[in-house]
């Protein structure tokens, strides 16, 4: 039985654009019914759930739908009567005066708010406008799961100023509550209020005239034209982005180390100036790479989930590390694209919203097939500078050959280490593997040259075990571990915590496997190595401890050797193989990423030689050298081992490390082999139970039929027309950014826990706007800043506090405390301080002494010098265990997590900061030396003071206040030189007439600074 | 249309339409329903009844990062003695996860010795002879554990109910739950007497709330709070003109816009005036009676535990509900010996006399003192070559012990237990969500009700855990 009814959604009826006054009152009628039962039920759902929902029924009763309320419980009494609170047994429960007795059992108390509004429920007819999470199957009935759907605009009367539809939403809102419409802020108030909301940075005295004095019509539409074209637009509109998309300079957690993701950065601001249409700013984020032939900037772009957190502590268990960052990737891509708590659904199937935990390890399974990668940026210039360099090195071989052939003691070194190491060289023979295994599942593949190399996921220990034919005689068994560009630090090893690219192989085992697959150990009697680290030699892997073994730390990026000597010679039939067991057992995946297998049957000892494998075969041709074996023999020698040219080689080194590195940022890349995801209950990475494919919520739109599943399907699916969310959840957070808070208030959820819109069919209105145009943000952003609505005046009236205190209904403009970054920025650019460059590397502006002295290992704040001390507060550096103090005191968040909403706070400390920090004090004195340079009296001075810093005049009264402080603050620096140089960070021998002047304007400044209109977009 | 501006500044100033009618309003409201109204006009920080009647008024927390080894301390081992230096039969440690060291390592005895002490006969090590003439004031518990084996997660898991950075900590809480006390101190004081912590400023971060419940470090050199000093060249009376022509530039703005954010902005201004006075004054412990900081052997401008203890004492005397004194460098990885001693010498003597100095000052009654790590050590010695280590312990998320005194502790008493050997937990259970319950519990807050609605849940500092910790409550 279907027993949910469709709200007003479905009742809706399509206006034509001159409606009539009836048809405004119907709609609004419907939403605020709706309103009502939805209210309603969240309390049921917030409150009651827990034992009367569909995982617990106490007392057998069942409320979360209409029919089983009715029912009622074990007692067969209907929990309400609709239309008679007095005599509902619900309504009695929660208002229950003993304790003992009263609903929601051993809580407390439901809100007088709450009660209310389940007592006017059941009183107006107790409708059901949703389903619970039960009755999904029958269709989504919450608001948001519907598709929006278009309304024309209500008509006003013409009083009501109507610029697009926008105000006349919002218009017929403000009617209904009885609230009348502010007028438009002055033109200076808009100025600012507009250049803050679009660049971040306030106008100049200049372009306020402009503005002010621009009497054609249309001026307004023309400063904003001016504004969307300004770099500096992406850089204000890409803070929110970054915010949800976590994005910081390290990887958090203990040693929050740093990592390069700025590129990252940079990528969300051209995205916002270019105006990336959304659909594609969507795919390219979540799949860039995944597209056809993707060009750099779409693989840059997959930074948006490299922003996770990364644990690299000593001991941490990589795989659970990895499951952390796969949740925090399906909880981020909920929260942003669908506005959806899916992060609920981890441990149980979610309390309120229609999703299953199976169905969020589904979707985990998009995040859980990728691999992290670290994508070089191309660089044509680097790239030049590179092959130079490499040209160098090698044209250079030629050199010291020939210039060794002129040197009597290199010729002499040559020979006698010839002559040492001819007869070490071994006729080594190398062998592909007939098998290979590894104890982790890590995926190994054969390369053309035999060599083994491991690929995916790094695993915290392995074993990796080789079987080869081998069909003769051996006295030894060389292994060569290699290097390979896939791999950290270019290999051989894996290891990516604590020693990049280092492996520690803990123990060597050989076995014969004979036909009937029995296996019988060869004794092993020692074993050598081209190097090692200190105290990890070869040998060391026959010690049978499991964390001692071979490493080559010192000398990573190169290929190594180790031989092991068998205790005596032994003979492998056709039949049989040679079987290796590699233990790397030791922590912090330190295994081995690329091997390759060599053996050979000599009487005496086979040595690993300090020359590659390559030049060891033709050492051991011997006599029957070939020229070219010889040349290469000598070039090597020369060029690696001579101490005759021992300088040569410092300067090749020189070389080698002084060619610029590529940019690199990290990026997501295709996983190969797939990785099979399961459902894990409790939501413990320790317990998984069944296997899920990658998929969707049932509750939204369909899948595409025939997609694959990969993450450019997910992309894709949620840029859909179909998805009910997307266009939405992304207009309510430019509606947030541009009014102070979102239509939905609950940016981040708009599940039926979250609130119900305040606007919901100018939110509708404003999600089919936004698909029509063609996911254009401008355009949207610009509909909402050309509104009546906008450009209101943001006095707070009594009447409007009073109606209206949280200015919900928008009678008024918003009046808000500008974002941390906003504030640092302003500073800057009224005091003529700031740098406008746009990206590039974070930078390290001041910061208070040992403000980061908490985090572990203090880590040092190296502070920029020169052009990068005074860029825009996007730049600056974040470190997540230790975050800016100036930006996060100011409610900035720390970025370990998607924020889809930042608080706005009022703190003493904030205070603090913008009376005392050197960043503020730096600013302050430039400004007042500009200030006191010019020319004018102190009226005139400070008129240009708040024209800098609030874009208007000041009044009489203000300019008499501050005449007055001015001269007490004159008269006291005159009095007082060093009080006043102190102040101006001037030398004893520093400072002139002028100096007690530029003190105290200094010390107005920062007074103007500090109040409250500058900090605020009013 | 325009509204007059003259109209409305009359409105102000002569109806007197203040917050006064507002404000009350709002903190009238209950705790889990204010933080969440869209109005600006609210005090956060305003202090608010507890749920039911608390028997500590204020927590001091000594956080002993690095995780102090329990079996060289507390829980003592007889039996290891015997088994020293034998390997761990596989059967017992098959499925445990450790950091470091390997399924099969060896038993190690603890190098101390222990005894009894007190009238409740509380058995510690000789590293602790400033503790044991306190131990009938504290409340043991011997059976604490974990989730997680890394430093990280486990010390924000300790304090914030999650091992994933982002939510607040149990002082952020606390604030959000009872409001502060302290006229012109922050609510939530954090001092670090060692090096840098591991979880960073997680472990003292208000998550997804406010900032006003943020945890405030005072640092033992320069400024005790960031910026808390005028630049050069601002003297006293020039510091009080600029915040007079601010005020007044301030008040006019909001007669002239009636947004009460702005009076907020005010007062938020001269707290922070009060408090360039009150914090310098609350961390000078030099006009200390020498007798005092000879108890705690405190010395005046050192960066050491003894100073952070008396300046916690200074601090909840001062009001300050939430105090967190960390002290890192418990992970003993390698010779816990020569580790214990040197952090029982920092630590001791001063954890010691907080107790007898609260309780003299009568303040131990309704001040809650809690001692831990964020996991334990194992019985096993941890011995790498890899690494240089020897005769260490790793980490033990099984077992740990911490202790509590003051504020509603029955002391004198020791809860749970641990098997012969120190692995694992035989008698009463404690997770780390049950010792925040019990903080909360004694505050008088009810860890189910006291919750936060973030991202369309009401989070709790328990999660969806805890159990009190009954026997502990007097």
């Amino acid at each position: 039985m279907n027993y949910h009814i469709y709200m007003s959604n479905t009742q809706r009826f399509s206006y034509s654009k001159y409606l009539m006054l009836a048809g405004i009152l119907c709609t609004s009628i419907t939403a605020n019914a709706q309103s009502l039962s939805e209210r309603a039920q969240g309390i049921l759902a917030q409150h009651c759930f827990g034992c009367h929902g569909a995982e617990k029924q106490k007392g057998g009763l069942r409320l979360d739908n209409e029919k089983d309320a009715l029912w009622g419980g074990d007692s067969a009494e209907a929990s309400y009567i609709p239309g008679k609170s007095k005599q509902s047994i619900l309504i009695q429960k929660i208002i229950e005066s003993n304790p003992q007795k009263r609903m929601p059992a051993g809580k407390p108390a439901l809100s007088a708010k709450d009660i209310k509004t389940l007592t006017d429920w059941v009183d107006q007819g107790a409708t059901w406008t949703k389903v619970a999470v039960q009755e999904k199957s029958k269709g989504p009935s919450h608001w948001s799961f519907i598709s929006p759907t278009k309304i024309d605009a209500p008509e006003l009367p013409k009083n009501f100023p109507v610029i697009n539809p926008i105000d006349a939403f919002i218009g017929e809102k403000i009617k209904a509550q009885g609230l009348t419409p502010m007028s438009e802020a002055d033109r200076t108030t808009l100025v600012r209020r507009v250049y803050l909301e679009t660049i971040g940075l306030p106008p100049t005295p200049k372009q306020t005239q402009d503005f002010v004095n621009d009497k054609w019509p249309g001026a307004y539409k023309r400063l904003l034209n001016r504004l969307f074209k300004s770099p500096h637009y992406g850089e204000r509109q890409a803070q929110q982005w970054l915010d949800i998309a976590r994005f910081a300079d390290t990887n958090g957690y203990e040693k929050d180390k740093p990592r390069s993701i700025w590129p990252y950065r940079d990528w969300v601001i051209d995205a916002y100036n270019n105006n990336m249409p959304y659909d594609q700013f969507v795919i390219e984020q979540l799949a860039g790479d995944l597209l056809p032939t993707p060009s750099n900037s779409q693989i840059i772009a997959t930074g948006f989930h490299r922003n996770t957190m990364l644990n690299e502590e000593g001991g941490i268990d990589a795989a659970e590390d990895w499951f952390k960052r796969s949740v925090d990737r399906t909880n981020t891509t909920g929260a942003a694209f669908l506005g959806l708590t899916v992060g609920c659904a981890q441990c149980h199937t979610h309390k309120s919203d229609p999703i299953t935990r199976t169905e969020y390890y589904r979707l985990f399974a998009f995040f859980n097939n990728a691999q992290e990668d670290n994508y070089l940026l191309p660089d044509a210039d680097i790239k030049a500078k590179r092959s130079h360099a490499a040209d160098l090195i090698e044209k250079s071989k030629d050199w010291t050959v020939f210039l060794a052939k002129q040197n009597d003691k290199a010729q002499a070194e040559y020979a006698k280490w010839l002559s040492e190491v001819t007869p070490k060289a071994s006729d080594w023979i190398v062998h592909p593997p007939t098998s290979i295994h590894s104890r982790k599942d890590t995926p190994l593949k054969t390369l053309d040259d035999h060599s083994v190399l491991a690929y995916g996921d790094v695993p915290n220990d392995d074993t990796y075990t080789l079987e080869f034919e081998v069909g003769g005689e051996l006295s030894a068994i060389r292994l060569e571990v290699l290097p390979h560009e896939s791999l950290h630090f270019g290999g051989p090893g894996r290891g990516n915590l604590l020693a990049d690219g280092d492996f520690l192989l803990s123990g060597f085992e050989a076995h014969i496997v004979d036909e009937s697959g029995e296996a019988t150990p060869i004794s092993i009697a020692s074993a050598t190595h081209d190097y090692a680290a200190e105290n990890r030699s070869a040998q060391k892997s026959l010690d049978g401890l499991s964390d001692t073994g071979w490493s080559i730390n010192g000398q990573v990026g190169k290929a190594h050797r180790a031989a092991y000597q068998l205790e005596k010679p032994v003979r492998i039939s056709s039949t049989s193989t040679l079987k290796l067991v590699l233990h790397q057992d030791y922590i912090h995946q330190h295994t081995i990423g690329r091997l390759r297998i060599a053996t050979t049957m000599r009487d005496d000892l086979a040595e690993a030689l300090k020359v590659p494998a390559h030049i060891e075969t033709a050492l051991f041709n011997g006599a029957k050298r070939s020229d070219s074996d010889q040349a290469l023999i000598e070039r090597h020698f020369y060029s690696e081992h001579s101490k005759e040219l021992e300088k040569w080689r410092t300067r090749r080194e020189k070389i080698h490390k002084e060619q610029p590195s590529y940019t690199s940022t990290l990026v997501m890349a295709k996983r190969i082999p797939e990785r099979i995801t399961h459902v894990h209950n409790r939501g413990e990475f320790q317990s998984p139970k069944q296997v899920v494919d990658s998929g969707v919520p049932k509750v939204l739109h369909d899948f595409p039929e025939g997609a694959e599943g990969t993450r450019l399907d997910l992309a894709h699916w949620l840029v859909s027309r179909d998805n009910p969310l997307l266009a939405r959840v992304t207009m309510n957070r430019l509606w947030q950014q541009v009014f102070g808070k979102g239509l939905v208030v609950t940016s981040e959820d708009f599940g039926i826990e979250g609130e119900a819109p305040s606007h919901p069919e100018l939110l509708d209105w404003l999600a089919i706007e936004f698909m029509d145009s063609g996911w254009d943000l401008q355009y949207m952003h610009r509909l909402m800043l050309m509104s009546s609505t906008f450009r209101r005046q943001s006095e707070v009236t009594p009447q409007i506090l009073e109606k209206d205190p949280n200015n919900t209904y928008l009678a008024r403009g918003p009046r808000l405390r500008l974002d941390a970054e906003v504030i640092r920025d302003l500073a800057l650019s009224t005091s003529g301080l700031l740098v406008p460059d746009i990206g590039g590397p974070s930078v390290f502006p001041p910061q208070p002494a040992g403000a980061n002295s908490l985090a572990y290992g203090t880590p040092a704040w190296p502070t920029s010098k020169g052009d990068d001390r005074y860029r825009r507060g996007i730049y600056t550096y974040i470190k997540r265990t230790a975050p800016y103090p100036g930006a996060t005191v100011f409610d900035a968040p720390t970025r370990e997590e998607s924020c889809l909403r930042r608080q706005r706070t009022n703190t003493p400390l904030q205070a603090l900061t913008l009376l005392n920090d050197e960043v503020y004090m730096e600013a302050m004195r430039n400004l007042a030396k500009a200030i006191q340079q010019m020319d004018g009296n102190v009226e005139e001075k400070t008129n240009h003071l708040y024209m800098l810093m609030m874009s208007r005049a000041p009044e009489s009264d203000e300019i008499a206040h501050i005449e007055q402080f001015f001269t007490t603050q004159h008269e006291h620096f005159s009095k007082n030189d060093s009080a006043a140089r102190k102040l101006l960070g001037l030398k004893k021998d520093e400072g002139n007439e002028a100096t007690s002047e530029w003190a105290a304007w200094t010390a107005l400044c920062r007074v103007i600074l500090n109040t409250d209109e500058v900090i605020t977009r009013s | 249309m325009k509204y007059n501006d003259i109209t409305r500044r009359h409105f102000f100033q002569e109806c007197g339409l203040g917050m006064g009618k507002i404000a009350l309003a709002s903190l009238l409201a209950t705790p889990n329903t204010w933080a969440n109204t869209q109005s600006t006009i609210v005090n956060p920080l305003a202090p608010r009844k507890p749920h039911f009647k608390a028997k500590a008024k204020r927590v001091i927390y000594l956080f002993m990062a690095g995780a102090p080894s329990q079996l060289d301390l507390f829980d003592h081992k007889p039996v290891l003695k015997k088994f020293d230096g034998t390997a761990v039969p596989e059967s017992i440690l098959k499925d445990q996860r450790y950091a470091f060291i390997n399924h099969n390592s060896s038993m190690m005895a603890s190098p101390f010795k222990f005894k009894k002490h007190g009238e409740s006969g509380a058995e510690l090590s000789e590293m602790l002879p400033h503790l044991s003439k306190v131990v009938d004031d504290v409340a043991f518990i011997k059976s604490v554990y974990t989730d997680q084996f890394n430093h990280a997660p486990a010390q924000i898991l300790m304090n914030s109910g999650s091992p994933r950075p982002g939510h607040p900590s149990m002082g952020s809480w606390v604030n959000y739950g009872l409001g502060s006390e302290a006229e012109d101190l922050p609510g939530f004081v954090v001092l670090n007497s060692g090096g840098g912590i591991s979880g960073g400023a997680s472990n003292w971060s208000c998550g997804f709330m406010p900032t006003v419940y943020q945890g405030v470090p005072f640092r033992g050199k320069g400024d005790p709070i960031l910026n808390l000093t005028n630049p050069n060249g601002i003297d006293e009376n020039l510091q009080r003109e600029s915040l007079d022509l601010l005020a007044k530039l301030n008040k006019r703005q909001y007669e002239d816009v009636g947004d009460p954010e702005i009076e907020s902005r005010i007062n938020s201004y001269e707290l922070a005036y009060r408090m360039q006075t009150s914090a310098p004054e609350v961390v000078d412990i030099s006009n200390e009676d020498p007798k005092t900081l000879e108890m705690y052997g405190a010395k005046p401008g050192e960066k050491s535990f003894a100073n952070s203890c008396i300046l916690a004492r200074r601090l909840v005397e001062r009001g300050v509900r939430f105090i967190n004194c960390y002290h890192s460098s418990w992970d003993h990885h390698s010779n816990v010996e020569g580790g214990i001693k040197g952090k029982c010498k920092e630590t001791d003597q001063a954890a010691a006399a907080l107790i007898t100095d609260l309780k003299e000052r009568g303040l131990l009654e309704d001040t809650l003192v809690v001692w831990g790590g964020e996991f334990g050590r194992t019985p096993m010695v941890e011995t790498s070559a890899a690494l240089g280590r020897s005769r260490g312990r790793d980490h033990h998320p099984q077992a740990f012990t911490m202790w509590m005194a003051g504020g509603g502790i029955k002391g004198g008493q020791t809860i749970g237990a641990t098997d012969e050997l120190g692995m694992q937990i035989t008698e009463r259970p404690v997770h780390v969500h049950d010792i925040q319950a019990t903080i909360l519990d004694l505050l008088g807050l009810d860890h189910e009700a006291l919750t936060y609605r973030f991202k369309g849940r009401e989070f709790r500092l328990t999660d969806v855990h805890g159990e009190l910790i009954d026997e502990i409550i007097s």
